[in-house]
Parts: structure tokens; sequence; C-alpha cells
């Protein structure tokens, strides 16, 4: 019973998702993602509570939905913005030369579609001939720093945050 | 409740395990490692619940408390895994980095923003043929079998949510 109207409440989640997205195709998905799978799971939390109390069955369907619904946010970010997934979509076409997979996917278009992304979603501010960045590419661009070394990923280039906040510890 | 309980303290050492000690390897730095990783976690605690339950390690509890379990540990990898990956920097991250280098209105180098997406593309396009989802005959690249089940699985998700353009 727990399991099936899980399964049901998430069903309707991602259709209410798609819907939104079709009605508003220019608003953040994940401001999208996170409100309509906020309002299902805490409609989820109403009917098992009123079902079941707080048993384990309801502690259950809460994290499976959870669970459920990060997936998915992480499967539709990975459709969105993968490189490997736009070079995948453009061969159901049919085969192609490197040469024209090249120009049908061109650099400059994964340049100007982020630039767009980015400015539509508040991380980028176009200032005379260039652009600037905004509070929230700062914070960012901060937090990968952070998680980048602490992960011990290989480090990049220097960013101005990155010797901003250089600066400062010293 | 007891598995629930199990499995927060179980993450949190895994997590400790990393942090402290795993991390700090240089093969540690590997996807497919850090993948296998999480992923062998999932399945081995998925596996040895239920078992420790039977052989009396622990109380048995039953189905809703193991999908719980599991569920609660498939969050801990998942967030681990999506951070991780952020981290490595994406293309937008490099963007913004190569904006903040240059300075606030500074006009940025096209040429050094396109290199960033050629060398991504090409590292990902050996990174599909790795994968066995493109292969190269006469010339032309191509869908193998389960290429063009995953190119299928792929475009219907961006239709359903109407995503204009992948990539």
């Amino acid at each position: 019973m727990w399991l099936g109207i899980t399964v049901v409440i998430f069903v309707l989640a991602l259709a209410s998702t798609a819907a939104v997205g079709r009605l508003r195709p220019s608003g953040n998905f994940l401001v999208r993602f996170v409100t309509c799978g906020g309002l299902a799971w805490a409609t989820l939390i109403g009917i098992e509570v009123a079902i079941g109390g707080m048993s384990v069955e309801t502690v259950a369907a809460l994290v499976l939905f959870a669970f459920a619904w990060e997936l998915s946010i992480f499967l539709f970010a990975f459709v969105t913005t993968s490189v490997s997934v736009g070079l995948l979509v453009r061969l159901r076409a049919g085969p192609r030369s490197e040469v024209d997979l090249a120009k049908a996917y061109t650099t400059d278009f994964m340049v100007e579609t982020r630039l767009e992304r980015l400015i539509r979603d508040g991380f980028l501010v176009p200032v005379g001939s260039g652009y600037g960045l905004t509070r929230k590419s700062r914070v960012v661009l901060r937090a990968f720093n952070t998680l980048s070394s602490f992960f011990r990923h290989t480090p990049s280039a220097p960013t101005g945050v990155a010797r901003h906040a250089r600066t400062h510890a010293s | 409740m007891a598995w629930v309980a199990l499995t927060l303290v179980y993450v949190l050492l895994h997590f400790l395990c990393y942090a402290l000690v795993l991390r700090h390897q240089p093969r540690f730095t590997r996807e497919r490692v850090i993948f296998a990783y999480h992923a062998s976690s999932e399945l081995g605690w998925a596996l040895v619940l239920p078992i420790g339950g039977i052989l009396g390690v622990w109380t048995n509890e039953g189905l809703a408390a193991w999908i719980a379990a599991v569920a609660l540990h498939g969050i801990y990898s998942l967030t681990f895994l999506t951070l991780w990956s952020l981290a490595s920097g994406g293309y937008s991250i490099g963007i913004l980095a190569q904006i903040d280098a240059v300075g606030h209105g500074q006009a940025v180098e096209r040429a050094d923003l396109e290199l960033i997406g050629s060398d991504k593309k090409d590292a990902r396009l050996r990174g599909v043929q790795a994968l066995g989802l493109i292969r190269s005959r006469d010339g032309y690249l191509e869908h193998t079998h389960r290429g063009a089940w995953a190119a299928s699985v792929l475009a219907s998700i961006a239709g359903v949510f109407a995503v204009r353009e992948s990539g």
C-alpha cells in the first residue's frame, strides 16, 4: 500500500514537473524540480502519516521518494548539459563523419548555449564588451574551489575568486 | 527502524574513510574508482543487511526497512558523486572561471572559451567510444546497438521534459 502510494505520487510529481516545463520553458529547471518535488513530498508525508502514523513504512516512503527525486534531477541535468548526451543524440539521424559531427556540434554552439544559460540563470551579466560575475556565481566558484580541493581534483587555472580567497587567507 | 539507524552510522563511516584516508590516494581521483567505491558499497550493504538479520547479528526487519536503508545509502552516494563530478569542473564552471580570471567587464577571448569546449568534446567523444556507445566504421561514427538504445532513452527524457537542446 505505502509503496503503491509512493509510486503514484512520484509519477504525478514527474508529470506536473513536465507540464510546468512546457508551460514555462524558460524557467530554471532546478527551481521547477525542487518546487514540484517539495510539494509532492509534503503531500506524501500527509497521506502516509494519516494512514500509518510515523511507522517504518512512512519513513521508507519518504526516503524512497527523496532518492528517486534526486535521481530524476540528476538525470535531467545530465540530459540537458552533458556533452556526451549531445553527441549521442546528434548521431540518431544516422552515421556521420567526425568532420560532419564537428560542424553540427561546434564549440561555438557549445559556448553560445552555455553563455545564454548562465545569463538566463543569473550567473553572468553582460558588462561592456565582456561579462561580469554575479554574487551567485562567486558563491558557486568559491564552493567549486573548496570542493575541488577536498576531492583532490587537478587544480585548474587560478581564478579571481581563488586569488581573492588566497589573499584573504594569507 | 534499526536498519535505518545502522545505515546512517555506516554511511558516516564510509564517508570518514574517504575523507581521512582514501582521498589522499591518487587512484581515488579517478572517476571509475570513485564510482566503484560507492556502487560496491551500495550493493554490498543491500546484501549485508538481510544476511546480518538472518544470522542474528542484528534484528531482522522487513521490506520497508530494507528499502529505506538502500534508498538512504542511495541519497548519500548520489549526492557525493554529483558533488565529486561538479568539482571536477564542468564546462559552465570553466567559462565562469575564465571570465573571472580576465576581470569584471573585460572582453574575454572567445577562442579560450571554445578551447575548453573543444577539449571537453574530444574527451567526451573518446569517453562514449570507450563505453561502447559509439563506434567508428569506414571513417564514419555511428551508434552501437547499446548506443542507439541509450540515445533513444535520453531523447525520450528530453522530449517528455521539453528540453530544446542537449549538450
